[in-house]
């Protein structure tokens, strides 16, 4: 468990996008945010970890898809009729990566101040992945962080990365 | 002409053949350290003490290196050269030593080149031998950001190609001495060579070049007769100067550290003033020509003082050093007329055409005459190109096969979607043109390697090539020089015997190798066919059983006896040594070609040769693929590992206690794959009657692939996966179908090294990319 200042690593302006995964809302800081794209057919790429759903076709280039549920251990979604692709710069070598969403909301200014580091989680396994949480409207809102969800831990089983997402085809 | 007796000067070649030509693999060394060994075997008066023990040194230090899967590291590589370095100084200096009379002409012309190195020598016996430091004894050159890297970059570019057109003029030469056009030549490409040198002020390289240029410039004013040595020492300057070549390249790509470049020239340079200034001696009607002529030819004005100078000094004077202004004015004398005659190099290129076509055509050919039509693009602008083509050859059969369309299609819109078809393939053909290179340079490069290896070995040998024009991808070009060589190597090694055993066998002294490149099918073919002693199916079942490659009880047709000499482990460096064996490191050739997505065959009569042939495809961007279906997903299978497909009858399967199930292809037995449980889709395996056997070259050996069905051929742009996906070696890449969606390459090579071949498992599990 690394235990990360929030506040020295925030980007400056403060934009975050919002989205939910369940009744959840996450939020990923704007700047890393290329694009996002609807749902569209996932090529599954077997002998992967199962929270890499496959690669879709953006634009003529090669982009691998990350379950961000699965990655983050929660329960595979019941209905994929919102379901995004949140395309993200990834730093280093990786280049884009696509996080598949439930829903987007919404691009929201959240100081710096209002961010709180993440609780300690103990031995669990999500802690790592968490920048820090905010207070939104409704509900605390978790703050991810990008590269820990994109360093992968070999650990990870490596089991059949068939998932019903994959094989379903969404969007028009 | 020789200065050390022929025997070790041929070892020393063999040597510097190994060490300079290939990247040391474990053959490489293998076949080194049987050169030194024999080296050493020569009587004591051969070798100067001092030369005996950088031997002995040298080869005691190679026996304790550990050998890596790929033969010497870099600093491996680099320590041995260094040690042979200061060996084959030894061995010179010994042998100059020994020769006094030599002596006053040798070492005063060192001067100019490599002033550092002189003040040892010029003293009365001191002993410059045990220098302990190569570099001591060599000037050396340091490369800075502050130079201008475009204009270094430039150099090496040219200076490759120049020196390429050298070799091969020198080896049209060793044929023809009196090709007056391949001489002038030959000596253009050394001045405009210097020329650069000079202007970016690479002084040991001009100086090579220089001292090689006037060895030149003496043989077209006919003082000096092209004679095997000649060619020799010029040969060896060319090899040395593409070390620096090579290392300027390195310098530059590594972002200059600033390391100083040594590469040892002292040694050539004394042996090429050696021959310039030994010559004349026996003819001494020669020599007061050779000093008129030199005002005369404004090409080496520079030159011949220089080098006719001390060959008039009588020998007591030797001792005189040439004064510091001296030497400063001849070299700027040489910068000058360097940067001074860059541009009448330029202006004698049209010149080469006025003598008329050369009767040779690869001299005609290098004569540069086409030249100023070519522009210098960076490869990754092409490449680019090339990926954007592609993207536009499928986003055109979307539209145009798009069901939205098909009412337009019956009216006006028919006409205008076949002319975009139309272009957009024209464009695609001409985007993959930019990339494709003639063979001819790989195939050149070829024949200074068996010329070398026959010289080497004592055989005969000669290398036919054809087809030279055949045009591949730059960058498989590139990388199928590596195992040609290997190919190459062991021809003339194991392949063809010498002439005293070809003749016992009734076959002409000389042995030929026939080097031939060609289209086939939708690809490229290369054949590489010895008329040598050939293979013994019966020996290589023989030796894989030895190995515990296969099973003691291995069958097959000879065919497939032929082919285990390219599993890993088959060949090791004692096969070197055993003449009648063959296959030195064959799987690392099949490995090589595999990662161009090509394939190697072998086929081979004993007592009438062998022929290797190598298939490829035209392109590394683009493969034909054969795409199936596998448990409702599609993949991509390159076309080229294919060998064919059908139904099994449920009669040809057989299952295999520990080998899992076979089927019977015309009394062959393949293994076969479940392709959905290697990809981990799914665990229920699929009656194989219900599905199609795809037969595959994997690793070298057949396999079976059963999929669901096949969906059909299709040429696809290939695209890499990513940083994410580097971990899976399933795959060699992506690419995107017709309809926008994505299917994924299958690694026809990694589909073998499953677990349930055992025996394959660990050998061949070495990366393919």
């Amino acid at each position: 468990m690394q235990t990360v200042n929030a506040k020295e690593i925030l980007p400056v302006n403060g934009k975050y996008l919002n989205f939910l995964l369940g009744q959840e809302h996450y939020s990923l800081p704007l700047t890393k945010v290329r694009e996002i794209i609807r749902i569209c057919p996932i090529t599954p790429v077997p002998r992967m970890p199962a929270h890499w759903l496959g690669v879709i076709n953006l634009r003529g280039k090669i982009l691998p898809v990350m379950d961000l549920r699965q990655r983050l251990q929660l329960p595979l979604a019941a209905e994929l009729e919102r379901a995004c692709i949140v395309v993200i710069q990834a730093s280093g070598e990786s280049g884009l990566i696509g996080l598949l969403v439930d829903v987007v909301l919404e691009v929201a200014s959240i100081a710096a101040d209002a961010i709180e580091p993440a609780p300690d989680f103990g031995s669990d396994l999500d802690g790592r992945f968490i920048l820090g949480l905010a207070k939104g409207k409704e509900s605390v809102i978790t703050v991810l962080e990008i590269d820990a969800l994109l360093s992968g831990d070999g650990a990870e089983a490596i089991v059949s990365s068939m998932s019903p997402i994959g094989a379903e085809p969404g969007g028009p | 002409m020789a200065l050390l007796d022929p025997a070790i000067d041929l070892l020393l070649q063999q040597v510097a053949t190994e060490l300079a030509f290939v990247q040391l693999d474990a053959a490489s060394i293998a076949a080194l350290g049987v050169a030194l060994r024999a080296m050493q075997q020569h009587p004591p008066g051969c070798l100067g003490a001092a030369a005996r023990s950088e031997l002995e040194s040298l080869l005691s230090w190679l026996d304790q290196q550990p050998i890596g899967p790929s033969g010497f590291d870099d600093r491996q590589g680099q320590l041995l050269l260094e040690r042979y370095t200061r060996l084959e100084k030894a061995l010179y200096e010994g042998e100059i030593k020994g020769r006094p009379a030599r002596e006053p002409h040798v070492q005063p012309e060192g001067e100019p080149q490599a002033q550092r190195s002189l003040e040892p020598q010029t003293l009365p016996d001191s002993v410059a031998i045990q220098a302990p430091d190569s570099e001591d004894g060599e000037t050396s050159l340091t490369i800075s950001a502050g130079d201008d890297l475009e204009l270094l970059n430039e150099f090496c570019n040219e200076g490759r190609d120049l020196l390429a057109q050298i070799e091969q003029g020198l080896l049209i030469l060793e044929e023809n001495p009196d090709h007056r056009e391949t001489l002038n030549q030959v000596f253009r490409a050394f001045h405009t060579f210097k020329g650069g040198a000079g202007f970016l002020g690479l002084v040991p390289i001009k100086d090579l070049a220089h001292i090689l240029e006037s060895l030149l410039d003496a043989a077209r004013r006919g003082e000096l007769a092209i004679e095997r040595g000649v060619i020799e020492l010029i040969l060896a300057g060319g090899d040395t100067l593409r070390q620096f070549v090579d290392a300027i390249e390195q310098e530059i790509r590594s972002g200059f550290h600033g390391d100083p470049i040594a590469v040892p020239t002292r040694q050539l340079i004394a042996r090429v003033q050696a021959c310039l200034a030994a010559e004349p001696d026996p003819f001494p009607a020669h020599e007061p020509a050779a000093r008129a002529h030199s005002p005369a030819d404004h090409q080496s004005e520079g030159d011949d003082p220089r080098v006719d100078r001390p060959a008039d000094l009588p020998a007591s004077r030797v001792d005189l050093p040439i004064s510091p202004a001296t030497r400063a004015v001849a070299d700027t004398d040489a910068t000058d007329r360097a940067v001074a005659l860059e541009p009448v190099a330029d202006i004698a290129v049209p010149k080469q055409a006025v003598p008329g076509p050369a009767t040779r055509p690869p001299s005609a050919r290098n004569g540069g005459e086409a030249l100023p039509h070519f522009v210098k693009i960076d490869t990754r602008k092409l490449d680019d190109l090339v990926e954007l083509v592609g993207e536009l050859v499928i986003a055109q059969s979307m539209v145009v096969q798009h069901p939205g369309l098909e009412p337009l299609k019956r009216d006006q819109l028919a006409r205008p979607l076949r002319q975009l078809s139309r272009i957009t393939s024209d464009l695609q053909r001409n985007a993959m043109s930019l990339r494709m290179v003639p063979i001819r340079s790989t195939f050149q490069k070829m024949n200074r390697l068996v010329r070398d290896l026959a010289t080497s070995q004592g055989k005969q040998i000669v290398l036919l090539p054809s087809g030279e024009d055949t045009e591949l991808d730059r960058n498989i070009v590139e990388a199928l020089a590596e195992p040609l060589i290997h190919l190459l190597r062991n021809a003339a090694d194991h392949g063809i015997g010498t002439a005293e055993q070809r003749l016992a066998l009734g076959k002409p002294p000389q042995g030929t190798i026939h080097l031939q490149a060609g289209y086939q099918g939708g690809g490229i073919c290369i054949s590489i066919q010895d008329d040598g002693q050939g293979i013994d199916p019966q020996r290589i079942l023989k030796r894989a059983i030895e190995r515990e490659l296969v099973p003691a009880d291995f069958t097959g047709t000879n065919q497939d006896l032929l082919s285990l000499i390219f599993l890993p482990g088959f060949s090791t460096a004692e096969v070197l040594t055993d003449i009648s064996g063959r296959g030195v490191g064959l799987d690392a050739v099949r490995g090589s070609i595999a990662r161009l997505r090509g394939r190697v065959e072998i086929v081979s009569e004993v007592g009438q040769g062998t022929t290797f042939t190598i298939l490829l495809p035209l392109t590394l961007a683009i493969i034909d693929g054969m795409l199936v279906a596998v448990d409702g997903q599609r993949f991509v299978l390159p076309t080229l590992a294919i060998h064919e497909s059908f139904r099994p009858q449920p009669q040809m399967l057989s299952t295999v206690r520990g080998k899992g199930q076979l089927v019977n292809v015309r009394g062959r037995l393949i293994p076969l794959l479940q392709l959905s449980r290697r990809l981990g889709l799914s665990q229920e395996p699929l009656n194989p009657c219900e599905g199609i056997v795809v037969v595959i070259d994997s690793g070298g050996q057949l396999l079976g692939l059963l999929v669901n069905g096949l969906i059909g051929k299709q040429e696809v742009v290939i695209k890499g996966m990513g940083e994410t996906f580097e971990q899976q070696t399933l795959f060699s890449g992506a690419a995107i179908l017709g309809d926008g969606q994505v299917a994924l390459i299958l690694d026809a090579d990694a589909l073998g090294r499953g677990d349930n071949r055992p025996g394959l498992a660990t050998s061949l599990a070495q990366p393919t990319n």
